[in-house]
């Protein structure tokens, strides 16, 4: 208790300007902390909305390729919330009006996916509508592109399964039954939508797969799937856009890399802030060895000090980063006024919906690392004690 | 058996310059401190007589020789045992009134007790005791920055008892002080070994006080003399 105590007092001891330069590193670790949680939470908010786009439209949770599964079986999974056959295949675009072509992918489901939940979170039809499939659904931006109208005939040259040749080209001029616009402007410019039945009249069923939106337990779900079929061939969608999350996953991790680098300096301070405590108090720690604590104590008192300024630097940092988390989205949107009012342009980051998150697991494990940094360099600077012999010391005291 | 007892002790100092090899501060020096009488060393600056202090109390080894507490070779202790030692049998004053600059002075006298891990109540009291015998009861809640010198060192005195040890071991304890706190500070120690019936091993330059105590050595070409 009294070492505690003493680490408590020199921590923030009035003597010598010790406890500004206490605060001064309190705040800087609070200020850095409070950094990596906001960047890490506004990180892992855009993040999540690209992955939630992926997995709602472009590589759903789940892929399976089965010859015996059909949708029905796999909605009635637990876990699943919903699954839809469809089938993918590529083609080119001609539109003869405007003499513009371009390769498009085009998809098909097999039941009215449009309407499923997850769907419609990042997928609107703007006009034309989505029951009416006798024609083709193309995005708006490849309306833009093509500068296409509604109802006009695009023409379309498909692969399709030959009789002499494997693939022969099959070209078809379908109307054009809609516009839509999604939250990925990569899927948008590159896919259409058509009818299921009309497409797999064209290239066949054969490689027709089932996307599904699944809520429960991943594992679970992919297990009752293998039980249904164990020669069903399943792509997650991690491993669906395993490029694209490995990228995500690996600029977290540089991230965290480079924000540790900052960290450090502040433990630098951390370190040269205790050397200078400990030359401030060098003779009070001979004198507290002269009362009768033992080495190891005095240099815990020193290491306690140095560690009091860590938590309550840290305990700081994480109740502001929260406070900020919280209000991320207010912030933004008052600095893109001010930038819309300066210069008349909105800034990147309010154009792009997010929820700035961070797990309770992500903080402590964040704490834990600007702890340990701080442990070892409170460690370093409390080193000078074990080599400092308490006769000379008082011998030497000039205060 | 005596608190403190002093054998063959001899130190030597490695020099700064390389080559010089090491000089002798203290030569085969024997001292026993009596239960309940007090001891003054005096000599002149630089002769060794705080080396020869710090030695007794254990704050520094000899090179040659042993230092016994209450019969306890301090060389055969590790560093936490030696601690302990320290804390409980042997009290300390310097000179410099070496006080814990963030405590008050309440606080301060309480600290070895606290160190020893006695019970905070038990501590308070005791030295509320010790600094109401003393003449600082209006003064102990003030930090050492608010006290004079005498008081300083009347803090330090109740301290070096706060532990109720059978040695008190002060190094030039009136050497900061005015003539009238040291003549105060000097009657107070001498007190204390008669009232208390403790040990008092003193270093000092004042001749006068040494030789108010029961036995009085001189520190001379790192050899100690009886005088008295």
């Amino acid at each position: 208790m009294f070492g505690f105590r003493t680490a408590f007092r020199y921590a923030f001891s009035k003597t010598r300007g010790q406890r500004v330069t206490s605060i001064m590193i309190l705040v800087g670790i609070a200020i850095g902390l409070i950094a990596l949680l906001v960047i890490s939470a506004v990180m892992n908010g855009l993040q999540n909305a690209q992955m939630d786009q992926l997995r709602n439209l472009e590589s759903f949770d789940l892929i399976i390729k089965s010859d015996t599964l059909q949708s029905e079986h796999v909605r009635y999974i637990y876990g699943v919330d919903d699954a839809f056959r469809f089938l993918e295949t590529n083609a080119l675009l001609v539109d003869e009006t405007s003499e513009t072509s371009q390769s498009i992918r085009i998809r098909a489901f097999d039941g009215d996916i449009y309407d499923s939940k997850r769907m419609s979170q990042s997928f609107t039809v703007i006009s034309g509508s989505k029951d009416d499939m006798s024609g083709v659904l193309y995005s708006y931006s490849t309306r833009n592109r093509m500068g296409i109208r509604y109802e006009d005939s695009i023409k379309i040259t498909f692969l399709k399964p030959g009789k002499t040749a494997t693939i022969v080209p099959y070209t078809a001029k379908l109307p054009v039954s809609g516009f839509f616009s999604s939250k990925m402007s990569e899927f948008s410019s590159s896919t259409a939508f058509m009818d299921y039945e009309k497409l797999s009249g064209i290239i066949g069923s054969e490689d027709s797969k089932i996307a599904v939106y699944v809520s429960g337990n991943m594992k679970t779900v992919i297990q009752s799937i293998l039980a249904l079929d164990p020669d069903a061939q399943i792509i997650t969608w991690q491993e669906y856009n395993k490029a694209l999350y490995s990228a995500l996953m690996l600029e977290k991790t540089l991230m965290y890399v480079f924000l540790a680098f900052m960290f450090l300096i502040i433990c630098v301070n951390l370190k040269n802030s205790t050397r200078r405590l400990l030359s401030n108090k060098q003779k009070e720690g001979a004198m507290l060895r002269a009362l009768g604590c033992s080495r190891k104590k005095v240099n815990a008192i020193f290491l306690g000090q140095g560690l009091f300024i860590c938590i309550i630097g840290e305990i700081l940092g994480v109740i502001l980063g929260k406070i900020l988390i919280a209000n991320i989205q207010n912030i933004l949107d008052f600095v893109d006024s001010v930038v819309f009012s300066v210069s008349g342009q909105k800034t990147v980051l309010a154009l792009i919906p997010f929820n700035a998150s961070i797990g309770n697991v992500e903080i402590l494990f964040v704490c834990i690392f600007i702890f340990l940094l701080s442990l070892i360099f409170t460690a370093i600077g409390c080193r000078k004690i074990y080599r400092s012999e308490i006769m000379e010391v008082i011998l030497n005291a000039t205060y | 058996m005596q608190p403190i007892e002093l054998i063959s002790i001899t130190k030597r100092f490695r020099t700064a310059e390389k080559g010089e090899g090491e000089i002798t501060i203290l030569s085969n020096i024997d001292l026993g401190v009596v239960q309940g009488q007090s001891t003054a060393i005096i000599g002149k600056s630089g002769s060794g007589k705080s080396t020869l202090l710090h030695i007794a109390g254990g704050l520094d080894s000899p090179s040659e020789g042993k230092v016994l507490c209450n019969g306890t070779d301090f060389a055969t202790l590790d560093d936490r045992h030696r601690s302990a030692l320290r804390n409980l049998h042997i009290g300390f004053i310097f000179q410099s009134n070496l006080l814990l600059e963030d405590f008050t002075a309440l606080e301060n006298v309480m600290a070895p007790a606290l160190i020893a891990g006695k019970k905070e109540k038990e501590c308070k009291d005791r030295a509320v005791e010790l600094l109401n015998r003393l003449g600082l009861a209006d003064r102990m809640n003030h930090i050492p920055g608010k006290l004079s010198g005498g008081e300083k060192q009347r803090v330090a005195i109740c301290r070096a008892l706060m532990n109720s040890p059978e040695v008190i071991l002060a190094d030039e304890p009136t050497g900061a002080l005015d003539e009238e706190n040291a003549g105060e500070v000097e009657q107070l120690l001498l007190d204390l070994v008669r009232e208390e019936g403790r040990s008092l091993l003193l270093v000092t330059h004042n001749q006068d006080f040494a030789y108010r105590c029961d036995n009085v050595y001189l520190l001379k070409n790192h050899v100690l003399t009886k005088e008295k």
